[in-house]
């Protein structure tokens, strides 16, 4: 197969992938609520494939599912997920490459790395509103991250199985 | 054998006519049936029984099967009859809901002559999505008249939230219990004014605040706070919620209160938008 051929058929998977589990958070996920909180599943699209596809293009990848949870999503800043998403995606690829091997484990620092990331900016945007609320805003990240962190475990699967099927050959 | 009845034929028709003359005049004699008779019933009637009750056994069984298989259609028919009653049942229970809601707003109407009847009904497509916005999204957009800013009330006239976002059939709505939600607000009771605003400390329990009470006002637990329709963004009057308490800033210098909205919004179905209205000086 031609390299270009190979490439859009890489990202296309990713991109199938990514789009199985926005339907199945659309469908199924943010109609059930645990502990309070909604199991969400849009922080883990962006680090967990960045784990297995390395720096430059997991950051691209994570930038584009930032950008389209912006246009799913509601947020207190239109471009929330685009600033924050490819951050995560970068910091959890930099630790795939030179701290913990691709896989569950890694999968899952990075995740919480991600939730610290999109939560904890969240709750900047808050102060800087001038209504902070850190205590709010920290106990909503622990159960959010404890609620979505099992998700990890399926979603790291699908993306090892599509990134095993592009690197077939290699 | 031939012989037999050459020999003494005139002997048997004989005594075959002895026989029938003697059972004739017992017959004549006797209140029952003859004795003759009577032996041949009494040796046949255990067969008769027999084969009654076989035949009745197979009758039996034909009619049981007949009326299995009758009683199977009739249940089918029952059982079709029944979901569409039960159907037309569930879409009675829609209907009234929806008249009685439609009845509110008819109320509603009348009494607001301000909202000059450009009210929208939408549908609630989806809740919450995320857990930092308190937000829904309802079926109803540009191709509908909204806009971003509208106001959206439920059936009784209490402010559901703004319209932040709105495409071709959909619009994405803020409730008045998040962050990025903030409009004037009046005590009815005492006429204070203040600015209810989401607070994320208070979106997880369905609660806002309203803030920026001056400090000698004396606001009672229950009482109701509307929209004071300052600014010309909101109509007048639409009702916010209830007065949980009543507590003062850290500082000691200004008031606020806390504040039960009058939506359940995990239960609302229907909404209304307010695409304009006329503003009351």
């Amino acid at each position: 197969m031609p390299i270009r051929n190979e490439t859009l058929f890489k990202w296309s998977l990713y991109g199938a992938a990514a789009a199985l589990c926005i339907a199945v958070q659309m469908a199924l996920l943010q109609r059930i609520t645990i502990w309070g909180v909604i199991p969400f599943v849009y922080p883990l699209l962006a680090v967990i494939p960045a784990t297995y596809e390395g720096p430059k293009a997991g950051t691209v990848f994570a930038l584009v599912v930032g950008v389209v949870s912006d246009l799913l999503l509601p947020a207190s800043l239109p471009c929330l997920y685009t600033l924050i998403f490819p951050v995560a995606g970068l910091f959890s690829a930099l630790l795939a490459q030179s701290v913990l091997r691709s896989g569950y484990l890694c999968s899952l620092t990075g995740s919480v790395l991600a939730f610290l990331l999109t939560d904890g900016f969240s709750c900047l945007l808050l102060w800087l509103k001038g209504t902070p609320a850190w205590a709010a805003g920290g106990f909503v990240l622990l159960r959010e991250t404890c609620i979505s962190l099992p998700l990890a475990f399926p979603v790291t699967a699908l993306f090892a199985a599509v990134h095993r099927r592009v690197h077939f050959y290699d | 054998m031939k012989n037999f009845f050459k020999q003494n034929g005139l002997w048997i028709l004989f005594a075959g006519a002895i026989v029938a003359a003697a059972l004739a005049v017992l017959s004549v004699l006797s209140a029952n049936s003859s004795p003759l008779v009577n032996i041949a019933e009494t040796i046949t009637a255990p067969l008769r029984s027999v084969s009654t009750a076989v035949a009745n056994w197979f009758n039996d069984r034909q009619n049981y099967y007949r009326d299995t298989t009758a009683l199977q259609a009739e249940n089918a028919e029952l059982r079709r009859r029944l979901a569409e009653m039960e159907a037309a049942v569930r879409q009675a229970e829609k209907d009234s809901a929806e008249n009685a809601r439609l009845r509110k707003l008819l109320d509603l109407r009348k009494q607001r002559r301000d909202l000059t009847s450009d009210l929208e009904a939408a549908f609630v497509t989806e809740h919450t999505v995320t857990n930092w916005t308190s937000s829904l999204t309802l079926d109803k957009g540009t191709l509908h008249g909204v806009e971003s800013g509208d106001c959206v009330i439920d059936e009784t006239g209490a402010l559901v939230g703004v319209v932040s976002a709105c495409g071709t059939n959909w619009s994405t709505v803020l409730t008045i219990i998040d962050t990025d939600v903030s409009l004037g607000a009046q005590v009815f009771r005492t006429k204070d004014l203040g600015l209810a605003q989401g607070n994320f400390s208070l979106m997880g329990e369905n609660r806002l605040r309203l803030d920026y009470l001056p400090t000698e006002c004396r606001l009672l637990s229950g009482d109701l706070v509307v929209s004071s329709g300052l600014g010309g963004y909101f109509p007048a009057g639409l009702v916010i919620g209830s007065v949980e308490e009543v507590q003062r800033n850290d500082a000691g210098s200004a008031s606020y209160a806390i504040l039960i909205p009058s939506v359940d919004f995990d239960a609302l179905e229907e909404v209304f938008i307010i695409k304009s209205f006329d503003i009351v000086t």
